[in-house]
């Protein structure tokens, strides 16, 4: 029946209109749903992934930091409970103020002085070339090995630094113990190992700047500093604003460093590791979460903060 | 980098022996199921697969994988039952895997726990109650060592055996007592304890004792001043007690005069530093320590004796170590394999060859008093200080809030010794936090 008047239907269609037109029609409806799906199956694969690894588990990290589960035990919803004791707890401004001294002390001090050594390292000298090669180094050394050079370099008692200090007749620092150095001794290994990286990067992105820019600056007989804060700060700025976001970020997660040579003691705590000691050590997985979404929270605000403040004064050629 | 591709390795034999288990344990239980007997399957040609986690390297990791080989090709092979060793790390390391593996529902049959964690697991039924296989077996629990049960039982059900099991003890390089002129038999009390040190380090320039902050000998320190970290009931602690405060302060003085080296918790490798650099006289620590550190001093030309713990009003140590538990998953084939191979570690004879292996206590009275136990003794007697002195133990705090109150008291231990906090406030505050946690 239904094939009957499907048929019947098409012909009187047909009698109409110019059956090339009609298919022709067909096609482009087809063309256009598969315009507009196909890109969708194309992302299709890498969004599932995206869902499943980073939105799911953000998801589930909300949910679960308004339960009391030790992944063994069933799952209690207690509200904000997780919240309300994290804020009245000491040991967490304690372990954010830890963070934020860590994240600023490696940001600041990476950034500057790989601007410095960019600017030395830009001529393309064969012995540049070299000393870029050794400062990069440090990066593709596995951290894990870093840290426990740096430790055994740090020890109050038998270590170099120490040892050092001790040649030139000054006084002796407890590295990793003292907990007023100890959080600083890890930015300094993490600037050891990060700077070179963001000095390649600067550099690239000092040979991008058009040199008929410097011409120009020349021909005015601009002075260095003024080149500098005129035209290759602001001609830079994209990459500067893309180190420095990325290395808050970075600084903000830190994790490994502390696991390593703290093991968060000393005042060395950071957000993530607290948040890794109480979710696995502790088996408090819903106050853990509840430090999880704080860092979130934090990360999110800072990164919103700094597109909507900073952004407007990149400069974009 | 390296432990990237150990991982993806060690995944890929997982994986592996997943898959081998999973046809293994089909033809084992059906077998089982056939014969009804709750033997597991004779001679079936496949075996059944069980994975065994264990903590720690050096002698202890050669003991585990020398047991485990020699299991396999005896009642292992006689009962068909192939078990595969894992290191995993620390302790920590093994609970904190276990957890993750139970939820995946990947978890090894068989594993070694800490006695402090045993009531964690077992309330949360992660691992088996023993008492059927113990029946079925006819194992006699009274012939382990009664101090080292006090922490197998959760609710009277009895939920592991002791396997390699301590007590802290005090290890003294004698060559550098000696020198100080002192007497080579060692401190026997905390009077003399401080006596020892400060003359040790007048006498040689030397660190007196190594002490790091640690929660285990803490707990020793506390027993031996007739009080301990938690109160009997474990919902509060006593370390803003005058016991504490002394024990503390002992250490701290000793610290002050440069006679005691006091290192904090994350660098507790200095402790091993000073010994193998003959820069301490004395130390506390396992009695599973024992092989190693006999085989640092010959090897860097120092003796070594072993000690009890310095008596202040009584003697008292906790136990430590861990207990060999059965996991709650996999098939009844399975737990019944990981049984019979529980049984066989923990057996007397095997009994007496971990403990030779490695130093770890005889957990058991009769392996204690075997002739072969009794001629290593004979032979080196710094093995035998332990186990005299485990007529003084008890067992260790189990509330499941413990773990974190011991990183509170590590913390504040390092902020006072190391850093030079005030001893009442920052106890104070101990006090308070611990109470918390404990009563969650």
């Amino acid at each position: 029946m239904i094939k009957k008047y499907a048929v019947s239907n098409h012909s009187q269609v047909g009698a109409h209109f110019d059956d090339k037109a009609s298919i022709s029609f067909n096609m482009d409806l087809l063309k256009h749903i598969g315009k507009v799906v196909f890109p969708y199956g194309l992302i299709a694969p890498s969004m599932m992934i995206f869902l499943i690894f980073m939105i799911y588990p953000i998801l589930y990290m909300i949910y679960l930091s308004f339960q009391k589960w030790n992944m063994l035990s069933d799952k209690v919803f207690i509200g904000v409970q997780n919240y309300d004791k994290l804020f009245v707890d000491p040991d967490f401004y304690q372990v954010m103020i830890t963070t934020v001294k860590f994240m600023v002390g490696t940001v600041s001090v990476s950034v500057v002085l790989a601007l410095l050594l960019a600017l030395y390292l830009n001529q393309n000298t064969a012995i540049n070339r070299f000393l870029q090669g050794v400062i990069f180094a440090p990066y593709i050394v596995s951290l894990v090995s870093i840290a426990f050079i740096f430790m055994w370099m740090m020890d109050s008692d038998l270590g170099l630094l120490n040892y050092i200090l001790n040649l030139l007749h000054l006084p002796t620092v407890r590295w990793l113990e003292d907990p007023k150095v100890a959080i600083y001794a890890l930015v300094l290994v993490n600037i050891w190992k990060g700077v070179g990286y963001y000095t390649i990067i600067f550099i690239s992105a000092f040979q991008s700047i058009p040199p008929y820019l410097y011409e120009a600056a020349k021909l005015d007989k601009s002075n260095r500093y003024r080149t500098f804060f005129k035209i290759t700060l602001p001609m830079i700025s994209p990459t500067l604003f893309f180190i420095t976001l990325t290395g808050i970020i970075g600084g903000l997660k830190v994790f490994e460093t502390i696991n390593i040579m703290t093991m968060g003691s000393n005042n060395t705590n950071t957000l993530v590791y607290s948040l890794y000691q109480y979710g696995f050590s502790f088996h408090k997985i819903g106050y853990a979460s509840a430090i999880g979404v704080v860092l979130m929270v934090i990360i999110g605000t800072v990164t919103f903060f700094y597109f909507n403040t900073l952004s407007k004064r990149v400069h974009y050629r | 980098m390296n432990s990237k591709v150990k991982r993806s390795m060690k995944a890929l034999l997982i994986v592996a022996i997943l898959a081998l288990s999973i046809t293994g344990c089909a033809n084992a239980s059906s077998l089982t199921a056939n014969a009804n007997s709750s033997e597991p399957a004779k001679a079936s040609g496949t075996p059944t697969e069980i994975t065994f986690w264990y903590a720690w390297t050096d002698k202890i990791q050669q003991n585990n994988i020398d047991l485990t080989e020699e299991f396999n090709n005896t009642v292992g092979k006689e009962k068909d039952i192939h078990v595969t060793a894992e290191y995993q790390g620390t302790y920590d390391d093994v609970h904190q895997k276990l957890q993750a593996a139970y939820i995946a529902g990947n978890a090894p049959n068989v594993e070694v726990m800490e006695i402090a964690s045993m009531k964690t697991f077992a309330m949360n039924d992660v691992i088996l109650p023993l008492d059927s296989y113990v029946k079925q077996s006819n194992v006699d629990l009274k012939d382990f060592q009664e101090g080292l049960m006090k922490n197998s039982y959760y609710n009277d059900a009895c939920y592991g055996l002791p396997y390699l099991r301590s007590t802290p003890i005090l290890y003294m390089n004698t060559t550098l007592l000696e020198a100080a002129g002192l007497d080579p038999k060692g401190p026997s009390t905390w009077a003399e304890l401080a006596e020892y040190v400060n003359t040790v380090h007048e006498k040689t320039g030397k660190y007196g004792i190594s002490v790091n902050s640690y929660i285990w000998t803490f707990e020793a320190f506390m027993l031996e001043h007739g009080s301990s970290v938690l109160d009997a009931s474990e919902t509060s602690t006593n370390m803003n007690s005058n016991e504490a405060k002394e024990i503390i302060q002992f250490f701290k003085e000793l610290g002050d005069k440069k006679s005691a080296h006091l290192i904090s918790s994350g660098e507790s490798d200095k402790v091993k530093t000073d010994i193998m650099n003959q820069d301490t006289a004395l130390w506390f620590s396992s009695t599973g320590d024992l092989t190693n550190v006999l085989q640092i001093a010959k090897d860097n030309g120092f003796k070594v004796q072993t000690a009890f713990i310095p008596k202040a009003k009584s003697y008292g140590v906790p136990t430590g170590g861990c207990n060999l538990v059965i996991t709650n998953s996999g098939t009844d084939a399975e737990k019944q394999a990981a049984w019979e191979f529980v049984n066989w570690m923990t057996s007397k004879e095997q009994t007496i060859k971990a403990s030779q292996n490695t130093g770890y206590l005889p957990s058991r009275v009769s392996a204690k008093d075997s002739d072969a136990m009794n001629a290593l003794y004979k032979e080196i007697p710094q093995y035998k200080v332990a186990l005299d002195q485990l007529s003084y133990s008890t067992g260790r705090p189990m509330n499941p809030g413990y773990a974190e109150a011991s990183k509170d008291i590590v913390d504040a231990l390092d902020a006072i010794w190391i850093n030079n906090a005030d001893v009442d406030s920052t106890l104070g505050a101990l006090e308070k936090s611990i109470n918390t946690i404990l009563n969650e």
